[in-house]
């Protein structure tokens, strides 16, 4: 087929005028309109309606349940959400209700916050009871620079319940019931990623976010099916959670690599800066002179960087506007001749012009800056 | 968008529901036609504009320019048709699914070129949708899914050649539909 015929051919397919919606799409809508405007609390109670052909109950259940409790608790509370603001007294209230407002939304950082609030989620809703202990993976998000997924304790074991899960995570010792390790395989293929947990929050004490897959090196498809495998201290078997996860971002722009700064024998480069809404990720790398591996590079590097004979360099990502990017999880891994760091920050309120890039070393004394190795980097 | 659409934005944004609904009232044959291009069945359309608006009306106090409202909304009717299409692919097996028939394309011809729209890659796909079947030009496009212009050309051209290629190989056709 020609070029010119295919180009005819597509430009043939254009729509002239717009199309009238078929009734089947202009009653779904009217039933939307009626759900925002308050007026449809019919459509909440599944028994009596009257069925027509056409038309089919599908207010996604995570709203239905909001606008159950909005009649409940005597207010916005689709608003209360968005604004971020929970009361002792709500979160109380909110603990009852099953499916309740999201964690990302209550306790989630602000890349995770924005990431709810611009519909870029997506509900899981998987449960797997083992032995008496229930867990649920339920909100989840994924943007390309980190994955993150609520968890949560529907059902403790009986000498587990007295006990927020959070306390029991955090307590030291390893108590039974807690989390010994979570896998993550990618179609098929696990994954060595690092995972980090943060609080479900007042609101939420039975729940954790986990973040993971946001290491360096780590070639992750924008769509993929993925399994997390739970394993919890004093069990044998594993929560196993199987479902399809896409990259959703509200645009996103990658950078990278940038030059190499050499100071004192240590060899620095970003490789990668990733850019969106819900997430800000750097990657870079630490190398010594050409062919020095591991071993020979921290050995190259002069002692006042070092702490105990270790480099423990780390990065930290500051906005033209004077602003220090939030951390939301990091990690570095060393391999052949490269120490590789990959850190996690909340999103930037507006994109910057440039962002600084400052290294610094942690030492006995505190952390101390390498300014001679401070990077600017241009924002297109 | 003029300043009395702009006011509309910024009156929904400030909670009166009335308002956004009326807002996206006027938008809605144009929701349809963008969705239905992607998802093909009145099924899926209903589904995405139904999410779209619900995920449009608790975000919107957090849209920034109350300039770029349609931006913004269509953007999450993409991404959730997006969505639909790609939980679509684990389920459909082998048989073409009955709404590429019922499409009622003019010829064979057409059938087979939207298919093989269907078969490119997902963001490609997109591009094409939105370049042939709603006629947006490469500037709104780029604008829409936040990609540069030379990438949306470049995208484009490469989508071409890739239905260039599918169409050279005929299609097996089942002779029951």
């Amino acid at each position: 087929m020609s070029q010119q015929r295919l180009e005819s051919r597509l430009a043939d397919l254009q729509e002239e005028t717009l199309p009238e919606l078929p009734e089947l799409v202009h009653l779904r809508m009217e039933e939307t309109y009626r759900i925002i405007s308050g007026k449809d609390e019919a459509s909440l109670e599944a028994a009596s309606e009257p069925q027509e052909t056409l038309r089919r109950k599908r207010i996604p259940r995570w709203l239905s349940r909001v606008m159950i409790s909005a009649a409940a608790v005597a207010g916005g509370l689709v608003l209360l959400i968005s604004l971020g603001f929970i009361s002792p007294a709500m979160a109380e209230t909110l603990k009852q209700l099953p499916f309740m407002s999201s964690v990302f939304q209550l306790a989630g950082d602000a890349g995770l916050r924005k990431a709810n609030e611009a519909g870029l989620t997506t509900n899981v809703e998987q449960t797997v009871t083992l032995d008496g202990m229930t867990l649920r993976v339920s909100e989840q998000m994924y943007d390309g620079s980190r994955f993150s997924v609520v968890l949560t304790r529907v059902q403790a074991k009986e000498d587990q319940k007295k006990e927020d899960w959070w306390d029991l995570l955090t307590r030291r010792g390893q108590p039974a019931g807690g989390i010994n390790n979570i896998e993550f395989i990618v179609n098929g293929v696990k994954v060595n990623t690092g995972y980090g947990f943060a609080r479900g929050g007042r609101g939420a004490p039975d729940s954790i976010i986990v973040t993971a897959l946001d290491g360096a090196n780590l070639q992750i498809p924008d769509q993929f099916d993925l399994t997390m495998l739970v394993l919890i201290d004093g069990m044998d078997e594993k929560f196993r959670f199987e479902f399809p996860v896409s990259k959703n971002t509200l645009g996103d722009l990658v950078l990278g690599p940038g030059e190499t700064k050499v100071h004192d024998h240590i060899h620095l480069r970003y490789t990668r800066l990733e850019l969106s809404q819900t997430s800000t990720r750097l990657l870079t790398e630490v190398k010594g002179e050409p062919g020095a591996d591991l071993k020979a590079i921290e050995e190259a590097i002069p002692d006042k960087y070092k702490n105990m004979g270790i480099l423990m360099i780390g990065f930290e990502l500051w906005d033209d506007q004077g602003k220090k990017a939030v951390l939301v999880s990091g990690g570095g891994s060393g391999e052949g001749d490269t120490f590789s760091h990959s850190m996690v920050f909340e999103p930037f309120e507006h994109r910057p012009k440039y962002v600084i890039i400052k290294s610094y070393v942690t030492l006995k004394g505190g952390d101390k800056y390498i300014p001679e190795l401070e990077m600017t980097v241009p924002i297109p | 968008m003029d300043t009395g659409q702009e006011d509309l934005v910024r009156r929904a944004q400030a909670g009166d529901s009335e308002v956004f609904i009326q807002l996206v009232k006027s938008r809605e044959r144009r929701m349809y036609s963008v969705a239905k291009s992607m998802v093909r069945s009145d099924e899926d359309c209903a589904d995405a504009m139904q999410e779209t608006v619900l995920k449009a009306f608790k975000a919107i106090s957090g849209l920034k320019e109350a300039a770029y409202f349609n931006t913004w909304l269509f953007r999450i009717l993409i991404n959730e048709c997006n969505m639909i299409l790609r939980r679509r692919e684990r389920v459909v097996v082998m048989s073409n699914p009955p709404e590429s028939v019922q499409a009622s394309p003019s010829s064979a011809e057409e059938l087979d070129l939207r298919q093989a729209i269907g078969r490119l890659e997902e963001i490609s796909g997109t591009i094409v949708k939105l370049h042939y079947y709603q006629g947006l030009t490469v500037q709104e496009i780029a604008g829409l899914l936040e990609l540069s212009e030379s990438a949306v050309k470049t995208r484009l051209h490469r989508a071409r050649k890739t239905l260039q290629q599918f169409l050279e190989q005929p299609v097996e056709r089942k002779v029951n539909g």
